[in-house]
């Protein structure tokens, strides 16, 4: 017992820490786009401090919880971007400075709306695209996040479901 | 070719598993082939092969399609960004010229200004309506504003822009990132080396002012050339990064870069001006050697370990072993023994140049795995000499300035930065309270000198009484969770301030300010000695005259100040607990407290009035509600105590709505619910009471789990577990959440040893002690009732005028005789009921003589049951 309490102390301060974060980053018009995404997504889970100290079983629950809680959080301002832009186009979420192809975008709401629907087939699968795409993390991460779930994760199968949930999300919110 | 992914979407009819074994296998087919295996694996269903077409075509979609490979917090800020004002304030904002973590950053002119002098302008999104940093903020700004240095670019303006978000406005520099220019122009050594020293003493220079960088890096230093035609580095977000980065929270270490951080930044111990030093070493090991001390990995979790743990690499064959070592000392894992100051840092450099042996000499320590993070006891011993370079630099600034706005940012940067800062890093430490005692000491001492000769310069004196309640409240402040349990020497403190603000009353008898702020002075020091030290006669008269100056502050103005009036209703309140409130230390007199709560009540309904949306003014309101509910509750008028209890459960939970993660409105909503809880039982409603009391358990535990380092909050969880258990019918169930609440409060006890015993402790040892009765344990019933005797015993030495800890030592005498009838019915001994008898005499003895009116709910009831039960065995006898 003793063990675990400075541990689910640590992952709660963390936690708020990371909630806390996120929502300011994102708050209103906070611009990222010189960030490269391992340094923005990286940085804010890394340096929170502490971090280091936590074996891989706590640090596995935290990343997890951290992927839900920037997803929650995401989707909130995306939504709020959205309502703000009220009367003229609708704004799209994905454009990439670098290619202009409206086709090659990936809608956050869009994936966002379709993950119920694909969590009922495949959860797992829906769980490596939270943690990669919504929590930024790394394939050897998400191994590891889905091991402390109790499930078989080798990178290959991680590799492996990202591919299919990327296959399967590309269907769901392809444009008509 | 994606198809709607409505009917027939990828999910449904066939089995999944089987749809994504296929999905690989035909992937890692060649698409020639692909439609043989489909056709072989699908046979007729049309629904499967269809499926799998699908997929596939998307699978080569998504592979060629880079929006994948991007988190989806980029696609959110990059859509956030594109938003963005052009004005901010009276700035028109012309590029934007950086991005980072702690904000955006635009090259600006101010739209009315015909010079249209560039500017650059810092805005800070994230921050808006964070109150904590915006004050922060405000108080901060001047300090920087006043940084007058060369090489430091300087802050010019600040304020908060229409979306509530903060900005500063700086000096726009135009320049190279220092390690750009090194690369471009390739200055020699001995021109490199000399900016450098110029940077040194930039660095320095803020040093001596109390300001820690915290994030220098290249990108931070821009060089132009100088009209001799050296280079000229300006150093840029000096102190922004503590400014933005501090709202109360534990990060240290947000805005940093990691690459020039330092290990006390990377494991998240306090910071200090030896931060800055290690940056500086970093810098130039890059700027000479062209490498970076470690080896560069993707991983920041390996970079930050090799911070931590490795030491630097060698700066190879080309580089001077002089200059190496200078480097080197800058890099040294711990704090303390890096270069003492950015000066001798500079120096060292200076006698390199000059030819002249270096102070610096190799390391010889070997760095262990863990020395630097494993090990508190060197934690300490740097925060210990961290405080006492600090303390020196403060006394050393005294003796060279003698202007009084030197000294007012002293004294602020003392009681800003030193105590609170300095003491806040360090206070979650194992062992580190004789440094904490150390770095009180030390201010005491300093402040003391300050104050003997003070003169008359209001704004000063003002300051230093400030410093001193500061650090009262560190001492043993009442509401200061993490404080040094010194509560006499927190008075000591609290009266230091008092006689210097009573000589500003005398000076300015009409100033609502100093009326206001000596009043707010002596309910600190009030509710600190007649809550913390259980001194209620001396504690009390020091609330009165509180009241009185809180009066006199409100009767200056017309109308009447806000703050005034707010201040003198709190004063009020605390007067009011200790007067008379069952649920503090106090005398007994709860009609007098009623009174003093609804003339408080009266002045928060006023104010919450004027501001409908002021959701602190609300508050206020809730908090005056629930202290008259709760003394009409004491007093045994349930039904008048429901209405402002009901009240202020609505007011907290629509608060709570609004900003559902919000610590202090999280426990005022518990206390609410709990309180509402415990009142409807006692009116009888037990069972519609239960919903409020588990409310109140789910909030509190979701604070402790937010911020577990809170007192208060751990406080009313305690109190919660006994209310949820009295609540209940099954003993055995409740005596589980008693036992909880005892624990709570024994480990609150044990975290703040030199404060009088939490009343709710005491509360739950009764309910302890009946319910085991009931169940006829009486040995456990006994011991119960023993450990409120003893604790009562112990607060009746400190104050024998204390109300409550009279009401519940009688209550225990009535407990341990309830305890022994039951024992003495059970097993037919003469002499257990003899004992039962002589308890309750003891308790009626002692009933008698207190004030009826004034006792508590449970001591009537021990009263009455104690004579009952006396003349019962008298009768048997």
């Amino acid at each position: 017992m003793a063990a675990t309490k400075p541990l689910s102390r640590l992952t709660d301060e963390i936690y708020g820490e990371l909630r806390r974060l996120a929502g300011a980053v994102l708050s209103s018009r906070a611009g990222f786009d010189s960030f490269q995404p391992t340094e923005l997504v990286h940085e804010r889970y890394f340096r929170l401090p502490g971090l280091q100290t936590i074996d891989w079983q706590g640090r596995a629950h935290f990343l997890n919880l951290s992927a839900q809680v920037m997803r929650r959080i995401l989707i909130d301002c995306a939504r709020k971007l959205h309502a703000a832009k009220r009367g003229g186009t609708p704004v799209t979420l994905s454009f990439h400075a670098t290619f202009n192809d409206p086709a090659l975008e990936v809608d956050v709401l869009a994936v966002h709306d379709a993950m119920d629907r694909f969590c009922v087939d495949y959860p797992r699968h829906a769980q490596v695209l939270e943690l990669r795409f919504f929590g930024g993390l790394t394939t050897e991460e998400i191994s590891e996040v889905l091991k402390a779930s109790g499930h078989e994760a080798s990178i290959r199968t991680v590799e492996r479901d990202w591919t299919f949930a990327k296959a399967w999300m590309q269907n769901a919110i392809a444009p008509n | 070719m994606p198809l709607p992914p409505t009917e027939n979407s990828p999910r449904g009819e066939s089995n999944p598993q089987r749809v994504e074994a296929l999905f690989h296998q035909a992937s890692e087919l060649a698409p020639a082939v692909r439609s043989v295996f489909l056709d072989r694996e699908c046979g007729d269903d049309v629904a499967l092969r269809r499926t799998l077409e699908r997929l596939l075509a998307s699978s080569a979609d998504a592979e060629n399609n880079p929006g994948w490979s991007e988190p989806a917090i980029l696609k959110v800020a990059r859509a956030s960004a594109d938003a963005a004002d052009p004005e901010v304030d009276r700035y028109r904002l012309l590029e934007r010229i950086g991005v980072g973590g702690m904000g955006v950053v635009y090259r600006a002119v101010r739209s009315d200004d015909t010079f249209s002098k560039e500017v650059a302008i810092k805005i800070v999104h994230w921050a808006a309506g964070d109150e904590e940093i915006l004050r922060r903020f405000r108080a901060e700004r001047q300090m920087l504003a006043s940084l007058e240095h060369p090489n430091i670019a300087r802050l010019l303006d600040g304020g908060i822009a229409d979306d509530g978000s903060p900005f500063l406005v700086m000096e726009f520099v135009r320049g190279l990132a220092i390690d750009r220019y090194v690369v471009d122009r390739k200055p020699p050594l001995q021109a490199l080396l000399e900016m450098f020293r110029r940077i040194c003493s930039a660095v320095g220079y803020a040093h001596r002012n109390l300001i820690v960088h915290r994030d220098l890096k290249p990108g931070n230093i821009l060089v132009t050339d100088g009209p001799d035609g050296n280079p000229e580095p300006k150093l840029l977000d000096f102190g922004i990064a503590r400014l933005l980065d501090d709202s109360g929270h534990q990060t240290r270490t947000r805005a940093m870069t990691l690459e020039y951080a330092s290990p006390e930044q990377v494991s998240g111990a306090p910071i200090s001006t030896a931060s800055d030093i290690y940056s500086l070493g970093v810098m130039l090991y890059e700027l000479v050697s062209g490498n970076r001390p470690y080896r560069v990995t993707t991983s920041e979790m390996d970079l930050a370990e090799a911070i931590c743990r490795e030491a630097p690499r060698s700066m190879g064959a080309g580089v001077d072993a002089d200059l190496a070592n200078i480097i080197l000392m800058a890099l040294r894992k711990e704090p303390a023994r890096r270069y003492e100051s950015a000066e001798q840092f500079s120096e060292d450099l200076r006698r390199f140049l000059d030819g002249y042996p270096v102070v610096a000499r190799p390391d010889t320590r070997t760095y262990r795995a863990r020395k630097f993070v494993g090990r508190n006891r060197l934690l300490i011993a740097g925060a210990a000499l961290v405080a006492m370079t600090l303390a020196g630099g403060v006394f050393a600034t005294v003796r060279q300035s003698r202007i009084a706005t030197r000294r007012f940012n002293d004294v602020r940067s003392l009681a800003n930065y030193f105590v609170a800062d300095v003491h806040d890093a360090i206070k979650e430490l194992p062992g580190a309270l004789p440094v904490r005692k150390i770095i009180v000491g030390k201010s005491l001492e300093y402040l003391d000198s300050l104050a003997r000769d003070q003169g008359d310069d209001r704004e000063l004196q003002g300051e230093i009484a400030a410093a001193y309640e500061k650090i009262a409240s560190v001492q043993g402040g009442m509401f200061s969770p993490s404080n040094l349990g010194d509560h006499a020497g927190a008075l000591a403190s609290y009266r230091k301030a008092a006689v210097i603000r009573e000589r500003l009353v005398a000076a300015y008898p009409k100033d609502v300010t100093v009326l206001r702020e000596l009043a707010e002075c002596y309910s600190s020091m009030g509710s600190t000695q007649a809550q913390s030290l259980g001194d209620l006669k001396n504690g009390v008269a020091l609330l009165r005259k509180a009241v009185g100056f809180g009066e006199r502050a409100v009767a200056v103005v017309n109308p009447p100040d806000k703050e005034a009036q707010n201040i003198l209703a709190d004063s009020l309140l605390m007067l009011g607990d200790a007067v008379g409130n069952s649920s503090y230390q106090n005398l007994g007199d709860a009609k007098g407290a009623a009174d003093l709560y609804r003339k408080a009540l009266t002045i928060r309904e006023r104010l919450a009035n004027a501001a409908q949306s002021d959701k602190g003014l609300q508050m206020n309101l809730a908090q005056a509600e629930n202290r008259l509910g709760m003394i009409l509750n004491s007093q045994g008028d349930l039904t008048g105590a429901l209405v402002p209890l009901r009240r202020v459960r609505e007011i907290d939970e629509s608060a709570l709505a609004a900003d559902p993660h919000n610590v202090s409105t999280l426990i005022n909503t518990g206390s609410a619910n709990r309180n509402l809880a415990i009142v409807m039982s006692r009116a009888g409603q037990r069972k519609e009471a239960l919903p409020f009391a588990e409310r109140a358990g789910e909030i509190y535990q979701q604070v402790v789990r937010e911020d577990p380092g809170n007192a208060g909050a751990k406080r009313s969880l305690a109190s919660n577990y006994y209310a949820i258990g009295s609540l209940m019918d099954d003993d055995t169930k409740a005596i589980e959440l008693f036992d909880a609440s005892i624990e709570g409060f024994r480990n609150i006890q044990k975290e703040h040893p030199g404060s009088a015993p939490e009343v709710g402790w005491r509360t739950a040892l009764q309910y302890r002690s009946e319910a085991e009765n009931r169940l006829g344990n009486t040995a456990q019933a006994m011991e119960s009732a023993q450990q409120i005797k003893a604790i009562t015993e112990e607060l009746l030495k400190v104050s024998p005028d204390n109300f409550t800890a009279r009401d519940d030592l009688y209550l225990s005498y009535s407990l341990l005789g309830a305890a022994y009838e039951t024992l003495g019915r059970k097993t037919g001994d003469e002499a257990a009921l003899r004992q039962a008898g002589s308890w309750f005499r003891q308790a009626v003895d002692g009933y008698s003589k207190l004030d009826q009116k004034a006792l508590s709910r449970s001591g009537r009831q021990a009263f009455a049951k104690s004579t009952e039960a006396l003349a019962r065995l008298r009768a048997a006898r």
